[in-house]
């Protein structure tokens, strides 16, 4: 597989051969599976939330936030599902994590398993356009060695949903076995589906999977371990990002106009060497930039 | 025996598979197929009975929608919804008592809270400040409770979906623009809409065999204004055209795709297997799904046509012993 030539195809928004994508799954893996639940990430890096198959946003994103060759990004999950281009979206940063591991760093959403990519578009996607679900179960596979966590700097930590009931410490999570389907509840599904509410402690979720968690649980997760700040994605914020609980947790989205009604824009979040934080935000990319070339058929229930 | 009050009962892959077998799945299924059936062909401007138990639906869903307006957005930060959502969502709670015993006679004042657990959860969730198709599903099975215990006969049917069911989706329409709901589990370019589906199916049913209007009218800007009060197909898709941003193929192109179908009679099959298979086949949504008494987790039906099903064979046995 020429990696270079794999990079050029996505970036442009095209799709590499069936072949091509599964070397590339192959690599990555060999790479994923070496990384630990918790990234260790260097400062400077820039943080990103989901994506949902929103390419063009996603070169919106690195036209703001700069060149994914030169800028250490860490994208929080959830790259699949919902929009056009999951299948670009994903394999494009799953390429560009090939070509420099260290320099881009790619968490585990709750969007990133079997069961949900079969319900929100990502297998009706790559069934659309290879034919077959090879491409899909090739994704799913990688889904399964994503890492659940980074800490950045010892201070800042980053998971996609929020905190678990049954972690207390980061150095609980080394402990769990992820190389594995995102399972209904434990530590692993609580860390990908758990959203910040305003209560104190914690709740049941509405989502069906995770849990709220407050103000003191943050707290208390933050001094127990050393941070200043957790970042996560998860949640739909019209500017883009939202702090809660005195600037100790922000939740980064980066899929502006969400569902083509939202009006959102979407943000990024800018770490520098000496832990600064910036935020920088987005719109939609324009409507001359937007390809639409997914051409849709009839549903099979129609014919 | 199964509690008057409705519990979520679909917590793993075995319960998915056992509701498809459910007499609650088969319930829903035929009363959504009825209720198609019951509308064809007609506007929602027909005249149709409205007896005194649809009239009070009617009217309370005025309430609600009064309500709105005496509940405006407020300014306070927010990640997304409009917390003024949940105020709403709480003047409502507090009357709920009073709109809820009033839906039933007394004889069937016992079912009144199974009725008011679907009534109350269709309307969206008030911590997400969200509403999907979920709480479509609510509404439609607190309709089917009234039809079960017969509080509303097949004469009323037509005015459940023509007045009642549009009179709901104006409400729920409402919510949504005014404190800005998030679609709750929505497919995205992959799925039908963000946050309905049934208007579509029962939209399509009003539709069948339309001298004029064909499925690929909906492109038509002015044959949607002046028809979107009389199909709820119709005004579903004007209400897309007032809340998405960009070409209608673009933020929509499965509902692009229908309207290139050659007949409403298979939009409207259509999307009934669609309904089943993306909607109530799906653990996401089920999972929030309610069964008491009157939508029971039981598979009773099964049973019960499986024990025919071999009498039946035993009797051919015997019959062809005989011969």
């Amino acid at each position: 597989m020429d990696i270079d030539k794999v990079i050029e195809v996505l970036s442009k928004c095209q799709t590499p051969s069936e072949y091509e994508i599964k070397q590339l799954c192959n690599k990555a893996i060999e790479i994923l599976i070496e990384e630990a639940n918790v990234l260790r990430i260097v400062p400077p890096v820039t943080i990103c939330g989901d994506i949902h198959g929103q390419f063009f946003d996603l070169v919106e994103l690195f036209d703001l936030g700069g060149s994914p060759f030169e800028t250490n990004y860490l994208f929080m999950g959830d790259f699949v599902d919902r929009g056009y281009y999951s299948l670009e979206t994903f394999l494009y940063l799953l390429a560009l994590k090939v070509k420099n591991p260290r320099r881009i760093s790619i968490l585990r959403g709750n969007h990133e398993c079997r069961q949900i990519t079969k319900v929100y578009g990502f297998y009706l996607e790559c069934v659309k356009k290879y034919g077959n679900g090879n491409v899909w179960r090739y994704c799913t596979e990688v889904f399964d060695h994503l890492s659940l966590t980074a800490l950045i700097g010892n201070s800042i930590f980053s998971v996609h949903g929020g905190l678990s009931p049954s972690i207390k410490t980061i150095n609980q999570i080394s402990l769990i076995n992820r190389k594995q389907e995102l399972p209904h509840e434990g530590p692993m599904s609580d860390m990908l589906w758990s959203d910040p509410e305003s209560i104190q402690n914690w709740g049941m979720s509405p989502r069906g999977a995770g849990f709220i968690f407050g103000n003191e649980v943050v707290k208390n997760f933050n001094r127990t371990n050393g941070l200043s700040l957790i970042t996560r994605a998860h949640q739909l914020c019209m500017d883009g990002f939202q702090y809660m609980f005195d600037e100790s947790l922000v939740t980064v989205w980066s899929a502006p106009n969400y569902f083509y009604r939202s009006g959102n824009i979407a943000a990024i979040l800018e770490i520098g060497e000496n832990l600064t934080r910036q935020f920088k935000t987005f719109k939609a990319a324009p409507k001359e930039k937007r390809i639409v070339k997914v051409k849709m058929s009839i549903p099979k229930y129609f014919l | 025996m199964e509690s008057n009050i409705p519990t979520k009962r679909i917590q793993s892959s075995e319960d998915l598979k056992f509701w498809f077998h459910s007499d609650a799945y088969y319930y829903l299924t035929q009363w959504i197929r009825l209720l198609s059936i019951k509308i064809k062909q007609l506007k929602n401007t027909e005249e149709c009975k409205i007896s005194d138990t649809v009239q009070n639906i009617l009217d309370i869903l005025d309430q609600l929608s009064n309500l709105i307006d005496e509940t405006p957005p407020d300014n306070q930060p927010t990640r997304f919804g409009n917390k003024a959502y949940r105020t709403w969502t709480n003047k409502l709670l507090k009357k709920s008592e009073d709109i809820i015993t009033s839906f039933l006679p007394e004889k069937h004042s016992e079912y009144s809270s199974e009725l008011g657990v679907y009534f109350l959860d269709s309307f969206g969730n008030s911590r997400r400040i969200d509403y999907g198709s979920g709480h479509e599903i609510n509404f439609v099975c607190f309709l089917f409770c009234f039809y079960k215990l017969g509080a509303i006969t097949d004469e009323d049917l037509p005015a459940v979906i023509l007045k009642v069911f549009a009179k709901y989706l104006q409400v729920a329409r409402k919510l949504q623009k005014v404190y800005n709901l998030e679609p709750a589990g929505s497919h995205g370019v992959w799925g039908l809409d963000d946050f309905q589906f049934l208007p579509y199916y029962f939209g399509a049913s009003q539709l069948i065999g339309h001298k004029t209007l064909t499925p690929s009218s909906i492109h038509d800007k002015k044959l949607l204004e002046d028809h979107s009060g009389e199909y709820l197909y119709f005004r579903a898709i004007q209400y897309i055209h007032e809340i998405k941003t960009g070409p209608f193929f673009e933020h929509s192109p499965i509902l692009n795709e229908i309207s290139n179908v050659a007949a409403w009679s298979k939009v409207n099959s259509g999307l009934y297997k669609m309904y089943l298979d993306e909607v109530l086949s799906k653990y996401p949504i089920v999972q929030h799904c309610y069964f008491g008494k009157l939508l029971p987790f039981t598979d009773e039906i099964r049973k019960k046509r499986e024990k025919e099903f071999k009498e039946s064979r035993k009797k051919k046995k015997t019959v062809k012993k005989d011969k």
